[in-house]
């Protein structure tokens, strides 16, 4: 089975322009054969949206993710866009449309407000990590600073994730490495772990472009589940990245490491109560 | 900590430092919908790189270089102006602006260097600005990290231009880069100077040395080090001093005018959307 991570640029604040643009990158991933596509955080609106963030929200529902829709009885959808709920909470949510239908909603839990990053004013947090059935199996989104929290990645782990969806939009920083900013680094160096050690693929899509000065570091890649870097994008440019999953590695890579048999989510639960009761 | 912070300001990967300003500029300009920049070239080493920079984003028949020297500008400054212009195939100009400087002083014949030197700055602004109108153009900024940190430029004068290449290198940063790109040796190796009156040189006016200006702010700013850690690295007390004082002091010219807040929201507070809206 063939997934593809598109790693694209978007128009601030023109969800018209950024629907066509996903729809165009998902009829070539088709054409590549990919079962399932994965676009960046934030791939329907762009990042820093501020006071755009109330003017670009969409629901499940929204007539404008109707040609996504579509096209997703052909190939799986992963988008990142705003999402209004019923009660006019706004968050940084990604979509899994599958044959016609949005099937899951990630909430990002962690919102990035310090430095030059300012979500917690403007969208709220989720609550909730959880592992849905995606055409390739068990699967979780996280959202970019989701993953900088390594309690998500145990959540969707000790559920028996085999697929870890990761949606960036990471302005570049720190000239300190070779080939590619300090924070595309970081990013590899997630990606190698977290597969490794959740035996499981770790599927990372991130945004080029520049909004305001802010050059977003690209260098998308997928991990297999040995912590092997099986495909990487390009610092600037928008592409492609066609990977063939082989599942036969998901099973070799826990039998030769069986972390997840091993784990003991109730010793954690009741450290971590006696670590909150102990205040 | 003094090791630090030199090995903070170091540059690895010049290349692709250079390839991701070549990319800001050709991405900022060409999603506002110009092509042509316009650059004021002063013969320094800072002018100098965005020029090579501006010419690799958008072709050297795309770059106007324009040289703007008073009766008392050293002919060093107009030669290297031209000469960075003769080096890139660039459009080039040489616009004396003595007549309009000199009809505006025969009505204060006593002013003194400083509020020339402003007025002089201005005055190039203004025909960047014209010429940029003229021809279709953005002007391209040539304000490092450093003088914009410690305020050493005229409000509205050399630092008013579209978009900065430079804005977060530090002048030893710049020097590095500008001798990567391949501005000419004898640029990059000169001493710094405005050239505003005869005989002035930017360490002198400053009162340190660029390299120990830039490992003082790198510290401050980069690595958000207190005083006293900056003098533990070894600084003298009234050197660190100096130059906190000069970036507290200089906040002003980092600013857009600051406007009363009476409404629900207001243009410089709480209307919050980026340059880059729709682009």
């Amino acid at each position: 089975m063939k997934i593809a991570v598109a790693q694209i640029n978007t128009k601030l604040g023109d969800v018209e322009a950024n629907v066509e643009k996903c729809l165009q990158f998902s009829l070539k991933a088709k054409e590549e054969g990919a079962e399932l596509v994965v676009f960046p955080e934030l791939s329907l609106t762009g990042y820093n949206l501020q006071d755009l963030t109330f003017e670009v929200a969409l629901t499940p529902q929204s007539p404008e993710l109707i040609p996504l829709l579509e096209v997703s009885r052909e190939v799986a959808i992963v988008v990142g866009l705003i999402e209004e709920s019923p009660e006019h909470v706004f968050y940084n949510s990604a979509f899994y449309l599958e044959g016609g239908r949005v099937k899951h909603v990630h909430r990002k839990v962690y919102l990035p407000t310090y430095g030059m990053f300012d979500e917690g004013r403007f969208t709220g947090h989720g609550e909730e990590v959880k592992v849905f059935e995606s055409k390739l199996g068990k699967s979780s989104i996280l959202i970019c600073e989701d993953l900088w929290h390594f309690s998500t990645v145990y959540l969707a782990f000790i559920q028996g994730v085999k697929y870890i969806i990761a949606l960036s939009a990471s302005p570049g920083r720190g000239y300190k490495e070779r080939g590619m900013f300090g924070n595309a680094e970081v990013w590899l160096n997630m990606g190698e772990f977290y597969s490794r050690l959740t035996g499981s693929y770790f599927i990372y899509s991130n945004r080029v472009g520049v909004e305001d000065g802010f050059v977003f570091s690209g260098k998308s890649f997928v991990c297999d589940p040995y912590g092997r870097v099986v495909a990487q994008a390009s610092p600037f440019k928008e592409e492609i990245l066609t990977v063939e999953i082989q599942p036969a590695l998901i099973r070799s890579a826990r039998a030769n490491l069986p972390l997840l048999r091993d784990e003991r989510p109730l010793t954690t639960l009741k450290n971590l109560r006696r670590i909150v009761d102990e205040g | 900590m003094r090791d630090r912070l030199i090995e903070e300001l170091k540059i690895e990967d010049r290349e692709f430092i250079r390839e991701v300003l070549v990319n800001f500029i050709r991405e900022e300009f060409h999603k506002a919908g110009f092509k042509k920049a316009v650059i004021g070239l002063s013969g320094g080493v800072d002018s100098a790189l965005a020029a090579f920079l501006g010419a690799l984003a958008l072709g050297r028949e795309n770059v106007i270089g324009i040289s703007m020297p008073y009766k008392t500008s050293s002919p060093l400054s107009r030669e290297d102006a031209r000469l960075v212009a003769e080096t890139l195939g660039i459009e080039f100009h040489e616009i004396e602006i003595t007549p309009q400087i000199d009809a505006y002083y025969s009505l204060f014949p006593d002013a003194d260097p400083v509020r020339r030197g402003n007025k002089m700055a201005r005055e190039r602004m203004s025909i960047l600005y014209d010429f940029a109108h003229w021809r279709g153009a953005l002007v391209l900024g040539t304000s490092n990290k450093s003088e914009l940190l410690i305020g050493y430029s005229t409000r509205w004068g050399d630092s008013a231009h579209d978009i900065n290449p430079l804005g977060d290198l530090y002048k030893t940063q710049v020097w590095e880069m500008a001798s990567f790109v391949g501005v000419p040796e004898r640029i990059v190796k000169k001493k710094p100077s405005a050239d505003l009156w005869p005989g002035q040189t930017d360490e002198g006016e400053i009162g340190l040395t660029y390299h120990t200006l830039d490992q003082i702010l790198v510290g401050y700013v980069d690595l958000r080090l207190k005083r006293e850690d900056l003098i533990e690295a070894g600084f003298e007390p009234k050197v660190v001093d100096r130059v906190l004082t000069m970036v507290k002091r200089s906040q002003y010219k980092r600013k857009l005018p600051i406007i009363c807040k009476i409404a629900r929201r207001t243009v410089d507070k709480d209307f919050l959307y980026l340059r880059d809206w729709g682009l």
